[in-house]
């Protein structure tokens, strides 16, 4: 099978066989990352280029791991470092970056729709590191290679995320790509949290976490920012884990080998209880592990490399 | 000025307050028009004549909601560029938003501008003051120094005021003076950038639901009715907006409306290209939303279509969605986007022009304008087979901050006359293809 990926916006539009080879690669990736000597030589005299705008700690590290052990030359231009500060215009921005010449540009940023339009000024294939409230690709990829590890299929597969959606890249991505992927997705959280059109996507929404979890295979719990507070979205932390926190008796309520995960940074004792976080069902380590083989796979094909590597 | 007569002939005059709609002439001479024939006009020797090959000839266009951002903010528009491009629009007069800075809420800063638009040799000025003193919405403006300086209504800007109790008083005030006072409603604790629905939830962009515009249209309107005073509600969006109006009138409440070109041409969708262009005050709607828009026209619950012509500089537009300014530059390509829906069968030609013209000026209260022996020689021919793209060559808006940019528009002003004057003539070379 071949596949060609020219730049990693989202999920929404992603088809199946895309998806498969991507999570197939970074399986193949993943034994690399076993062996003793990590690195491999497949990009070298690439440059890529991480444009963090919005702080991230995991996500670009994550990434920079990926990149040094494809043998890439990387760059980092932070907001710190840069002069969007200083109030310049997004698109003298990526002005500068195309100055630069990268071959592929590694996009986080505040603002939905960011690495879109970088597309129209960069000659260079973009990947989405997530951008405000849109999407996080490679987390529901990174996510959906933990799934498919532990349950052998992601098709049928029963998903539950909990939490804050409206607010969530990370919920967007996954749902995109699970119900492309033939996942059965059910979604909770407090109603000031779901928006309103999230059922034509393909999910089943409720309000309560117990219907959500019930029989789930997976259980994805999502952080609540404490700001969301002051906009009247949720009285408080003990009501919020009262209702929505993922407990050690909710956790019954779903098959008896759900895997259960979270995206990080966690908030204990408010959307999931510490002895559940450090549980045998969780698996939010893999996750991080995962995540470095995922985008192992996503700078490899956006390099062009699609065809040798699928096929290997 | 010309020294004799000049005769606008083979032309298809158009004024629906007059139920004139037929091939015909118009002669003007001192500033004004001093002869209508319906048919065959024969001009004398002396006379100039304009051979308008059956364009439309319209009197009066009035746009009721246009920014010309000077003085203050001459890098997006100034009044001259602004009126030059009102008058490529066909637009004869152009109501100045009041959002400037100085805001336009004193007569020295109405002097100001009226005397940057008496060299601009383009559409007429009309000054809309400022309801309340820097559109802060704390204390009133001075409504009667406003009106005697020659503003012929009230706004209170880009924001709407958020208290009921000064409001109603407001719109009492200004009622005291004669002046409709136009406002673009919208609930300020319920703002957002996108249409709440499918594309908020796609996206990822904060919302705002339809209601948030059908709540303060309800107060406003319940105000109006209140206090008798002559309310205007601008660049309305929403099937739920027009509705309320619908019925409003129908008990009698002294209120009038008008939409956007945008809104009736593009929707919430349009918005998966993240294109800053498209950012606008009220964000783009549903598809319901914009028929039920388009039904509000034909059906006369609308007065008028506005321009709501917000011309930014390329810099406020080269961000992100979220951080990019709001508003399109829009007053030369809203008679095109008008005249589509004549062309899809959505509007007949009397009602398009009406809504251009008559309308609005009913709404601010203006007597005379149409095509009538005695007024102001104001008139627009319009080619509506004339196709032409709007671009960084052919604007003459200082914004080019469109979506329109690039591609072809049906459809035009082909000469536009202010007293008397010819100060807006489409050339053939730029026509497309």
């Amino acid at each position: 099978m071949t596949v060609q990926l020219t730049h990693l916006l989202g999920m929404d539009g992603v088809d199946r066989e895309t998806i498969t080879a991507i999570l197939d690669l970074a399986d193949h990736f993943k034994r690399v990352n076993q062996r003793k000597v990590k690195k491999v030589p497949a990009l070298r005299g690439v440059m890529v280029l991480n444009f963090f705008v919005e702080a991230s700690t995991r996500t670009r590290t994550s990434f920079e791991i990926a990149e040094k052990r494809l043998s890439a030359d990387t760059l980092n231009f932070s907001a710190s470092t840069s002069s969007l500060s200083k109030g310049e215009t997004l698109v003298d921005t990526a002005r500068t970056l195309q100055a630069m010449a990268p071959d592929i540009v590694v996009v986080r940023h505040q603002g939905a729709g960011v690495p879109l339009l970088l597309t129209r000024s960069i000659d260079a294939a973009i990947v989405n590191a997530g951008d405000g409230w849109h999407e996080h690709p490679t987390q529901a990829l990174l996510d959906m290679l933990t799934m498919r590890e532990h349950k052998g299929r992601l098709a049928g597969l029963r998903v539950a995320i909990v939490g804050d959606i409206t607010h969530s890249r990370v919920a967007r991505s996954n749902i995109y790509a699970l119900v492309t992927m033939g996942a059965e997705v059910s979604v909770a959280g407090p109603r000031t949290m779901v928006p309103p059109a999230l059922e034509e996507l393909g999910v089943r929404v409720h309000h309560r976490i117990e219907p959500a979890i019930e029989g789930a295979d997976v259980v994805m719990m999502l952080r609540i920012q404490k700001e969301r507070m002051a906009g009247g979205l949720y009285p408080d932390d003990r009501e919020y884990f009262r209702y929505f926190g993922l407990t050690r008796e909710r956790l019954r309520l779903a098959a008896s080998d759900a895997i259960v995960m979270h995206p990080g940074p966690m908030n204990r004792g408010v959307e999931i209880a510490p002895e559940v976080a450090d549980g045998e069902h969780a698996v939010i380590l893999e996750q991080v592990a995962n995540g470095v083989a995922v985008r192992m796979a996503v700078l490899y094909l956006v390099a062009g490399g699609g065809r040798e590597a699928v096929e290997a | 000025m010309s020294a004799g007569r000049t005769w606008l002939v083979g032309g298809h005059l158009v004024d629906f307050e007059r139920g004139i709609d037929g091939a015909g002439a118009v002669a003007v001479e001192g500033g004004r028009i001093v002869e209508v024939v319906l048919g065959p006009a024969t001009p004398g020797p002396d006379d100039a004549v304009e051979e308008l090959d059956g364009a439309w000839l319209v009197a009066g266009m009035t746009d009721l909601r246009c920014a010309l951002r000077e003085p203050g903010y001459e890098e997006k528009e100034t009044v001259s560029s602004g009126l030059r491009a009102a008058a490529a629009g066909g637009f004869t007069q152009v109501c100045a938003t009041p959002d400037t800075q100085p805001v336009v809420d004193r007569a020295a800063v109405v002097a100001e501008v009226l005397a940057l638009a008496k060299d601009a040799r383009a559409a007429r000025l009309l000054p809309v003051g400022a309801a309340t003193l820097g559109l802060r919405h704390e204390t009133l403006a001075p409504v009667g120094e406003l009106h005697a300086s020659g503003c012929v209504a009230l706004s209170t800007g880009e924001h709407p005021v958020g208290s009921a109790g000064f409001m109603r008083r407001l719109l009492e005030y200004a009622d005291g003076f004669g002046l409709t006072v136009l406002t673009a409603p919208a609930e300020p604790t319920m703002t957002g950038i996108c249409d709440e629905g499918t594309w908020s939830t796609r996206l990822g962009l904060p919302e705002t639901p339809a209601a948030a515009e059908a709540i303060a249209v309800s107060r406003d309107l319940l105000l109006a009715e209140l206090t008798g005073a002559r309310l205007h509600l601008q660049r309305l969006s929403t099937a739920a907006a027009v509705e309320l109006v619908r019925q409003a009138k129908a008990r009698g409440v002294p209120v009038t409306c008008d939409v956007t070109p945008h809104h009736l041409h593009l929707g919430a969708s349009a918005l998966a290209t993240y294109d800053p262009n498209l950012k606008v005050r009220p964000p783009l709607r549903s598809e319901a939303d914009r028929r039920a828009l388009r039904e509000a026209l034909a059906d006369g619950t609308v007065d008028a279509v506005a321009s709501d012509h917000q011309p930014q500089h390329l810099e406020d537009k080269s961000q992100e969605f979220e951080r990019a300014a709001t508003g399109m530059s829009s007053v030369e390509t809203a008679l095109s986007l008008v005249l589509a829906l004549v062309a899809e069968g959505e509007l007949t030609r009397a009602r398009a022009m009406a809504l251009l013209s008559t309308g609005p000026r009913r709404v601010l209260g203006l007597g005379g304008g149409g095509l009538t022996v005695g007024e102001a020689a104001d008139l627009t021919a319009i080619d509506p087979g004339h196709t032409w793209i709007p671009s960084a060559g052919t604007l003459l808006s200082r914004g080019h901050n469109t979506p329109w940019l690039g591609q072809a528009l049906r459809g035009r002003a082909i000469l536009t006359m202010v007293g008397g004057d010819v100060v807006w003539r489409a050339s053939g070379e730029e026509q497309a293809e």
